[in-house]
């Protein structure tokens, strides 16, 4: 293997190869940063212009896109509270209050270093142990999606701050939105004959319409006041950099969640946005301090941003290995693939072992290049927390509505980006939050469909049976279990320990 | 009771309302598609109706101030106008119907400053005709104008 | 420092920039403000210039501006890359600009409307998915009002042939014979590249309707869904198309297939050394087909010169190359001939509509 990365640096440090590295990077941070423009459209709408190039450069420029936006969306979600990108969603929680508090510098520091550690733990992973991670990744399969995503909806309820009772409700308002439109088996639920709907709701229109579309409403109550997102404090403070002390203390977290990140990125079945929820969770899970996600701390923004870039590497290793994507964004990279002649699986590590290295190998040089950029920009990116809001809600709400469109060139999603628009603002009004919806939009048609084929995979035999006679279903169940007790029982062992020792202080959590 | 209950009850009895309406809707599917539907659906029927008992009950659901009408009116306007704009997109085109709206929102929210308010707008379609159309060829909504 | 890098970061930018979008526009449209092509012009020299002269060029006057195709699916995905290398060749041929256009939604019925509701003087085409098209409209709770024949059949382009493989780790099957004598007196999961109505689906149920065979229909979501799964030992054996494993059946590692056989009337040029179901007994036929349609008011003149274009595009060297690259089967098929091919699908899927739970 040495021998073939050796020399696949011919092929990567070429003038094209360099040139598609620093467009992919550079691009990718601005795809990923204007809400509605997903890594996923950035990449499937810019394989066109690489017709023209070598293989190399091109796969290597798709791939730098991959990662810098998945990077470039947490921007967006922190200085105007839109998720550039679906896996930013959970940043926004404690990112945009950063920025209203005036450290929206900070919060971009610690996204930039956290997305580029996950993306180079994984990019690690990728040049070092793709085929065994592969061999984990086939593994899984219906049963085991299906539990992944009743655990992810189990996080509901711990991501939930404030009232549980309505954080589960939001949930299920997620779950039954994604009934909309055909089931697996082929019926198309809640449609009234309407064919536009047969698609259901599109979770990127959906999410615009509940984080971006909410928010300009939310802020247009402050109409004729001239203010800025920034509240509380008259100058912007933080530097970029974390001080020392608070990112010692950040490690574990991220390489755990970085960690994460690559597990979620190899398994088919998910992607970057349930990475940067589980992210958040094991945040919140370990923390002495639940009650203050939310108001805008340190892990709220590193967990979620390791755990999505993580993904990133991770997706293209069952991707190049099997030719299977780990994500819906990796699967737009096959398309690119083909397009240059290159059908992923085996050859591409020993025929094409050149070319397959030298993007691998560039694929780690963006990662850092990337937070490169970011920190080049990151001191002019956040003066946009001190535009007026009147001037800075029209250009939320017109990036909106074009990001709404060009997903899918239909001006139905544009109809749902406002419907959810209005929903989302009455929801945050009256104290039910947003992101259980985003979670459950992604997660409900996950475990649909997965136990729907699941049932047909066990061919006869029931369902429950079948699942608990894989080993990987057990382990799962046994981490909902955990996920859903875990809370209860260290809350119960604090107490005892308190009423013990006398101690002062945990919060009591608000059911 | 407080104010903040009956926010809550009314919350849930919407909720609860919308659920019962799927799931009799509900009752004509094949029997395998019932079977997901059902769990969704008695979910949320469950959890509207734990929060409507809650309500009546407790003392408080926490999370989220009563919320006065009167600060309704602007978030509900601005939805208006977002709506209009969306509603002109296929009419006069993406251009036309962005510029006419950032200049009349920015106008709504209490900015009287005519030339950055003309910069603002022409730049950012600027950077969307550029990004968008000519290097990413994404084709807008077309109207009379372009 | 900082400053000086990021100023410098911003200038190779736009230089990049400049140099990209410049270069993916074709020769400017005179009349509308419709982007610029999308499809391939950097390695293929100025259209017009090298276009060779279109039959009946003079006499038809068209196309006089751009034209736009319209693709339901995803970009990226099979469908696209597919329309994508047509509206190449057209743009070639045609020495106008010819873009594609991803409209999704509405389980492709969105973008299958707009060609429907198209004027007919040509500037709007279509690419279209067989069964894939059919399913959507018999499916009765979809409630979609339109069928084939709402739509001008113009030339069915890629014809992608069925295969079904097994896992060499996982299979005890090795044959196609071993694989459907078993299959007559158990049931085996066989995996899909979509739900009920997808040609993977139908082929399975074709073969359970002749052979009396007990195949469960995997109806995965997708092609990778499938391919996890019987790499993985999930499931029996998994249906699919040539261009999903032509490049890797003989691989030795992780990713290795057995294939069983292709179910077409004669072998596929990419894998010559399987045999056809036909060859072995089992004389069905299955593929995903992806053609040019049009709105049912166009001109026939124009669909008539269309045709002619595609015939020569199917003697493209170029064109063939690039397909072979792709993995793509080329085997056109032209108005009347394509519209009875679709309606032959038609008539098979009909008679499956109780086997795919579309009537009771």
């Amino acid at each position: 293997m040495f021998s073939a990365i050796a020399s696949s640096l011919n092929n990567l440090f070429t003038v094209e190869a360099l040139i598609g590295l620093i467009i992919g990077v550079v691009g990718g941070m601005v795809i990923g940063a204007l809400p509605g423009l997903s890594a996923t459209m950035g990449i499937a709408l810019l394989i066109p212009a690489t017709y023209g190039m070598d293989p190399t450069a091109a796969i290597l420029m798709l791939a730098a896109i991959y990662t810098s936006a998945v990077y470039g969306g947490s921007i967006s979600a922190i200085l105007i509270h839109t998720p550039g990108t679906p896996s930013s969603a959970a940043t926004c929680l404690d990112g945009y209050p950063m920025t209203q508090k005036g450290e929206a510098l900070h919060a971009i520091g610690l996204s930039t270093t956290s997305s580029v550690i996950g993306g180079v733990i994984s990019a690690i992973a990728l040049l070092l142990i793709a085929p065994p991670l592969a061999r984990v990744s086939l593994k899984f399969s219906s049963p085991e999606y299906f539990l992944i995503a009743i655990f992810g909806l189990t996080l509901i309820a711990s991501l939930s701050s404030g009232s549980m009772i309505k954080g589960l409700l939001a949930g299920a308002i997620g779950l039954v939105a994604g009934l909309i439109g055909f089931s697996p088996d082929g019926y198309a639920r809640y449609t009234f004959k309407i064919p536009a709907l047969l698609g259901g709701v599109s979770l990127i229109p959906a999410m615009i319409g509940l984080f971006s579309i909410s928010q300009v409403m939310i802020q247009s109550e402050e109409r004729g006041l001239n203010t800025t997102t920034v509240k509380e404090v008259a100058e912007l403070k933080g530097r970029f950099l974390p001080p020392w002390k608070e990112f010692k203390g950040l490690i574990p977290l991220i390489g755990e969640c970085s960690l994460v990140g690559v597990l979620i990125g190899i398994l088919p079945g998910a992607g970057g946005d349930i990475a940067s929820w589980v992210g958040l969770n094991l945040a919140k899970n370990g923390s002495k301090h639940p009650e203050k996600f939310g108001t805008g701390i340190p892990e709220g923004v590193a967990a979620p941003e390791a755990a999505n870039n993580a993904v990133t590497g991770g997706a293209l290793i069952p991707l190049l290995t099997l030719g299977i994507p780990g994500s819906s964004t990796a699967s737009v990279l096959l398309g690119g693939l083909t397009i240059h002649g290159l059908q992923p699986g085996y050859q591409l590590f020993s025929e094409f072992a050149d070319i397959t290295y030298a993007v691998i190998l560039g694929f780690l040089a963006a990662n850092i290049l990337m937070g490169l950029v970011g920190w080049a920009a990151g001191k002019y990116l956040v003066n946009v927390s001190k535009v007026p809001i009147p001037l800075l809600l029209p250009c939320i709400t017109v990036f909106s509505v074009l990001g709404s469109y060009a997903a899918s060139q239909n001006i139905n999603d544009v109809y749902v980006a406002i419907v959810f628009g209005m929903i989302g603002y009455l929801m945050r009004k009256y104290g039910v939050p947003v992101a259980p919806v985003v979670l459950a939009l992604i997660l409900g048609p996950m475990a649909d469909s997965h136990l729907f084929m699941g049932i047909l995979q066990a061919n006869g035999q029931p369902m429950l049976q079948y699942m608990f006679s894989r080993p990987i279903c057990i382990g799962i169940f046994a981490l909902i279990i955990l996920a859903l007790f875990a809370p209860l029982i260290s809350k119960f062992i604090s107490e005892k320990f308190q009423s013990k020792f006398g101690k002062v202080g945990e919060a009591a959590e608000d059911v | 009771m407080e104010k903040s209950r009956i926010q809550d009850l009314v919350i849930g009895i919407v909720c609860a309302a919308v659920g019962i309406w799927a799931w009799i809707i509900s009752l004509q599917f094949p029997a395998t598609t019932q079977m997901y539907t059902h769990v969704a659906l008695g979910a949320f029927i469950g959890l509207s109706a734990i929060l409507i008992v809650w309500s009546v009950i407790h003392a408080k659901v926490p999370g989220g101030e009563v919320v006065q009408p009167a600060i309704f009116k602007n978030p509900m306007l601005t939805f208006v106008m977002i709506l209009v704009y969306v509603l002109l997109l296929d009419k006069i085109g993406f251009f036309v119907a962005s510029a006419v709206f950032m200049l009349g929102f920015m106008w709504f929210m209490g900015y009287r400053k005519p030339l950055t308010m003309i910069l603002t707008t022409v730049g950012m379609l600027g950077f969307i005709y550029l990004l968008f159309v000519y290097e990413l060829h994404v084709s807008l909504p077309e109207g009379i104008l372009f | 420092m900082k400053k000086l890098f990021a100023l410098a970061l911003a200038l190779a930018m736009t230089l990049a920039l400049v140099a990209c979008g410049g270069g993916s526009t074709s020769a400017p449209a005179a009349s509308t403000p419709a982007p610029a092509a999308s499809a391939p012009a950097a390695s293929t020299p100025a259209p017009a210039a090298s276009a060779p002269a279109a039959p009946e060029a003079k006499k038809l006057d068209w196309p006089k501006k751009d034209i736009s195709i319209v693709c339901p699916f995803k970009a990226g995905g099979a469908m696209d890359l597919s329309t994508r290398l047509t509206a190449k060749y057209l743009e070639k041929y045609l020495g106008v600009s010819v873009t594609v256009n991803n409209v999704e939604g509405g389980n492709n019925w969105v973008g299958y409307t707009q060609v429907n509701q198209a004027k007919g003087d040509g500037y709007l085409l279509g690419f279209a998915n067989y069964p894939g098209q059919v399913g959507g409209y018999l499916n009765p709770s979809a409630g979609v009002p339109l069928t084939y024949r709402d739509f001008t059949s113009i030339a069915d382009v890629v014809h992608d042939p069925n295969v079904l493989v097994v896992s060499p780790k996982y299979s005890p099957y090795k044959t196609l014979d071993e694989f459907m004598a078993a299959a007559k007196t158990q049931s085996l999961v066989v995996g899909t590249g979509g739900g009920a109505g997808s040609d993977d689906d139908v082929l399975i149920r074709k073969l359970n309707q002749q052979f009396g065979t007990q195949l469960v229909s995997g109806q995965n979501a997708n092609d990778a869904d499938a391919a996890a799964a019987l790499l993985g030992g999930h499931i029996d054996a998994r249906c699919c198309n040539v261009s999903n494993i032509y490049k890797n059946y003989k691989s030795t590692g992780d990713d290795a297939v057995i294939v069983l056989a292709v179910f077409d009337s004669e072998r596929s040029d990419f894998i010559p050394d399987i045999a056809t179901g036909k060859e072995l007994g089992y004389d069905v036929s299955g593929s995903s087909d992806r053609g040019l349609i049009g709105p049912p008011s166009l001109d026939p003149e124009i669909t008539a010169y269309l045709i002619d274009v595609l015939k020569q595009v199917e003697q493209d060297p170029d064109f063939q190359n690039d397909a072979k690259e792709q993995g793509m089967g080329i085997h056109m098929l032209f108005g009347d001939e394509f519209a009875n091919y679709i309606l032959s699908v038609e008539d098979t899927m009909k008679g499956m509509m109780v086997d795919f739970g579309w009537t009771k």
